[in-house]
C-alpha cells in the first residue's frame, strides 16, 4: 500500500512538473518533446492489475490534455501505454519475476532494465502521440522517427533524474555477529 | 481490452472534436462510407426492381406482339375486312409456374386463370410461336397441354399456301415434332416454315409453329412425314401469352347451325 501511495504521489509530482515546466520542452521543430510525467508512469508498481494501468494512463493523459489544451492526444497515448505497460513489465522481468509492490529502480534492477523499460514505455507513448497528431497513414514513418528521437531525450532525462533522486541502495549497517571470529 | 477500446474511443472523439484536421478526415471517411453504402443500396434496389421491370417488359412485349399480329392479319385480309374485322385477338400475358418436359405427357401450368379471362381452348404462345393449348382452368391458374404431349394433335400448314397436315409428337425431344399426312406430291425443302391453319379457332392462321428440319419419305406410304423443328423453346419457357379470339363465339354459333 505504501509503495502504491508513493507511486501515485510521484506520478502527481511528475505530472505537476510537466504542466509547470516541461510543457515548454519542445525542441527541434517538434521532433524532441519532453513528457516528464512518463517518469511517474514508469515508476508505478510492477504488479498492479492491468486495468489500473489503463485507467491511470488515461486519467493522467486526460488531465494533461485539459491543462495544456491538447484535446485528447495525451489521453489516447496514455491509454495505449496503459495497455502496453503490463506487457513491457513481463518482457523485462527477471526469471523469478519482481517482488510484490516493486517499482523499477536502478539500484535494484540495474541500468539495463531501467533503460529498457523507460525506452519501451516512452516510445509507445510518443509514437501514439505523434501518430494521432498527424492522423494520416503516410505520416506514420515520420511519427516513428519523432517518437524515437523524443524517446532518446526523455530516457536520458529519466536516467539523470533516476541517478540523482532514485532509490539509493541500503547502507550497510554495523556488523553484528554471533560469531566473534567472523 | 474493452476498457482500452472505450478509453481510446473517448480520447479519439475528443481529438476529433478539438482538432480540425482529424475532424475533416473523419468527415471525409464518413461521407465516403455513406456514399458507398448509398451506392450499394441503390444497386441492390436496382437489382430487386430488375425482375419486376423484366416481367413488365415481357408482358408489354407480349401485348405488342399480339397487336402486331392483329395488324398483319388485317393487312392480309383487307378484302374480307367487313366479314373478318370482328376477329380481334387479345393477349393475356402469363408466367409458367409448373413445368415438365422430360415425360411423354408433359404439362405446363401458368399463373393466370379464370379471373384473368383465361378459358379452356385458348392457345398459348411462347415468344410469338405456338406452344400449347389451355385445357383446364382454375380461378388463378391454367393447365396447358404443350405440343410435346403424346395425346395432342395440331392442324398446321406448310408455308402460307402449302399442304395441311397433322402435327404430332412422338417423344423425340422437346425441339422436334412430326408433321404427317403430307401428300408425296408436295415439294418440301428443309427450312420451309410451318404455320398454323387457324381452322381450330385456337390460333390465328399463319402463326409460326416451326421450320422443316427433315423430310421422311417411305415408298410404302402415299404420304410423307416431316420433322419440324419447333419454334417454342420448352427448355427455357417462362413468360408466355394466351390468345383469346373475341369473335370465336360468333363462329362457333355458325358451326352449330350447320346441318347434321
Amino acid at each position: 500500500m505504501n509503495s502504491m501511495i508513493r507511486a501515485i504521489g510521484l506520478l502527481a509530482l511528475t505530472w505537476f512538473l510537466q504542466v509547470m515546466i516541461f510543457r515548454f520542452g519542445i525542441f527541434s521543430n517538434g521532433w524532441l518533446v519532453i513528457c516528464f510525467h512518463l517518469y511517474g508512469l514508469i515508476l508505478l508498481p510492477l504488479d498492479l492489475p492491468k486495468a489500473s494501468y489503463l485507467i491511470i494512463g488515461a486519467v493522467t493523459g486526460a488531465f494533461l490534455d485539459v491543462v495544456t489544451l491538447t484535446g485528447g492526444l495525451h489521453m489516447a497515448a496514455g491509454t495505449f501505454v496503459g495497455l502496453m505497460i503490463p506487457k513491457w513489465n513481463e518482457f523485462i522481468a527477471p526469471r523469478d519475476g519482481f517482488m510484490k509492490g516493486h517499482s523499477i529502480s536502478v539500484s535494484h534492477d540495474g541500468w539495463g532494465r531501467f533503460i529498457a523499460l523507460s525506452t519501451l514505455i516512452t516510445f509507445s507513448y510518443m509514437f501514439v502521440l505523434f501518430a494521432v497528431e498527424g492522423f494520416k497513414w503516410n505520416l506514420i514513418p515520420s511519427a516513428c522517427a519523432k517518437a524515437l528521437c523524443s524517446s532518446v531525450l526523455n530516457v536520458i532525462l529519466f536516467s539523470i533524474v533516476q541517478g540523482l533522486f532514485g532509490q539509493k541502495p541500503k547502507t550497510k549497517g554495523p556488523k553484528v555477529s554471533a560469531y566473534p571470529w567472523s | 481490452m474493452v476498457l482500452f477500446v472505450l478509453l481510446e474511443i473517448i480520447a479519439l472523439n475528443w481529438i476529433v472534436s478539438t482538432h480540425a484536421h482529424p475532424r475533416g478526415i473523419i468527415a471525409s471517411i464518413g461521407m465516403k462510407m455513406s456514399s458507398s453504402w448509398t451506392g450499394t443500396l441503390g444497386r441492390i434496389m436496382y437489382l430487386k426492381d430488375l425482375k419486376t421491370t423484366n416481367v413488365s417488359l415481357l408482358m408489354e412485349n407480349a401485348r405488342l406482339r399480339t397487336a402486331n399480329m392483329n395488324s398483319q392479319k388485317t393487312n392480309l385480309t383487307d378484302t374480307f375486312n367487313v366479314t373478318l374485322n370482328q376477329e380481334i385477338w387479345e393477349s393475356i400475358p402469363a408466367e409458367i409456374i409448373r413445368y415438365s418436359s422430360d415425360f411423354k405427357n408433359n404439362i405446363l401450368v401458368a399463373n393466370r386463370g379464370r379471373s384473368s379471362g383465361v378459358m379452356p381452348g385458348m392457345g398459348m404462345l411462347d415468344n410469338g410461336k405456338i406452344a400449347g393449348l389451355v385445357t383446364e382452368v382454375t380461378e388463378h391458374e391454367s393447365l396447358v397441354l404443350p405440343i410435346i404431349h403424346l395425346h395432342t394433335q395440331w392442324s398446321v400448314r406448310l408455308g402460307n399456301e402449302g399442304a395441311i397436315g397433322r402435327m404430332v409428337w412422338y417423344g423425340q425431344g422437346t425441339e422436334y415434332a412430326t408433321l404427317k399426312d403430307i401428300p408425296l406430291s408436295e415439294l418440301i425443302i428443309p427450312g420451309d416454315p410451318v404455320v398454323t391453319t387457324g381452322f381450330q379457332g385456337t390460333f390465328p392462321s399463319g402463326l409460326e409453329v416451326g421450320k422443316v428440319e427433315e423430310v421422311l419419305v417411305t415408298q410404302a406410304d402415299k404420304f410423307q412425314s416431316v420433322t419440324v423443328k419447333l419454334g417454342a423453346d420448352y427448355k427455357h419457357i417462362h413468360y408466355v401469352e394466351f390468345l383469346m379470339n373475341s369473335s370465336s363465339e360468333i363462329v362457333d354459333s355458325l358451326i352449330n347451325l350447320a346441318p347434321e
